[in-house]
């Protein structure tokens, strides 16, 4: 047996209650590749006690754009990018979008951003997740 | 022994039927917490699972155990609080115990519950379980395990 697979008793944890993570988001459609895995990430650290937040801004905004995570997926034939989004969702990740993000991208926060979305915000709310947070991820 | 949609969901058990997850009380007070097999089915093949450590009090509803299939990650909530007693070091060499046998060998964790009656009262069990996993499997266009 490949003893990378297995685990040992060291692979238990106590909790990270109270520790918080954000993970910006920046990347989008144009590169496919990047957009599975930060939310995978956002769903195991949620899974483990973490307040994580996701806020998307730049290109990453495209990805909550009505139309767009129901058909792309990261790999040919893979899982669509909305499933990853509500499976961190559903581990207790909450989403927030970028308002001033959005006129350049032709997104309307009123009809054009999927319902997942918790919260359209302004770069203070970054800057103040950044400056606040246990952890802050790029992707 | 219960089924619905081809998932095997023993009516001895009592669930969360929204988290997926069941306890069933043992005939020592303690408390064994574990997915079903309709959760098994959603997530793949389970390839990582680590638990709370022994000792940690879990509230009800709260990340006992954190899994992860290749496609899949996410928290097992107990459905009752406790303190846990016992972790699956089976499962832990061998994750996939959980796909196999999600109500026996593949056991997510043990516990010593804080207030079994109060908190096993807000679960279901028997028929009522079989149609509230029925309804969930509707809502979730879930086609069968």
């Amino acid at each position: 047996m490949d003893s990378r697979s297995e685990q040992s008793p060291q692979d238990q944890y106590l909790d990270h209650e109270g520790k918080t993570v954000v993970i910006v988001m920046t990347s989008g459609p144009t590169t496919p590749h990047r957009c599975a895995t930060p939310f995978y990430l956002g769903a195991l650290l949620a899974s483990m006690d973490a307040e994580v937040s996701i806020f998307f801004t730049m290109e990453g905004v495209n990805l909550v754009k009505r139309g767009v995570p129901e058909t792309l997926t990261a790999m040919p034939g893979g899982k669509r990018i909305i499933e990853f989004i509500r499976d961190a969702k559903a581990a207790g990740v909450k989403l927030y979008l970028c308002s001033p993000a959005l006129p350049g991208y032709a997104i309307d926060p009123k009809s054009d951003v999927i319902a997942e979305v918790d919260e359209i915000s302004g770069g203070g709310v970054l800057a103040d997740m950044i400056l606040s947070s246990d952890k802050v991820l790029f992707f | 022994m219960g089924a619905v949609r081809g998932c095997n969901i023993p009516e001895d058990l009592s669930y969360n039927v929204e988290n997926n997850a069941w306890a069933r009380k043992e005939s020592d007070g303690t408390v064994t917490v574990g997915v079903t097999s309709y959760a098994c089915s959603l997530a793949g093949e389970i390839v990582s699972y680590t638990p709370k450590k022994v000792g940690k009090a879990i509230e009800k509803d709260k990340s006992c155990a954190t899994v992860e299939s290749g496609k899949w990650v996410g928290p097992v909530k107990s459905p009752v609080a406790g303190e846990v007693m016992a972790v699956n070091e089976a499962v832990s060499a061998k994750p996939g115990l959980i796909n196999r046998d999600p109500y026996g060998e593949g056991w997510i964790i043990r516990l010593k519950p804080a207030n079994w009656d109060g908190d096993s009262a807000g679960l279901q069990k028997g028929a009522a379980a079989l149609s509230a996993f029925e309804g969930k499997m509707q809502a979730d266009g879930f086609k069968g395990c």
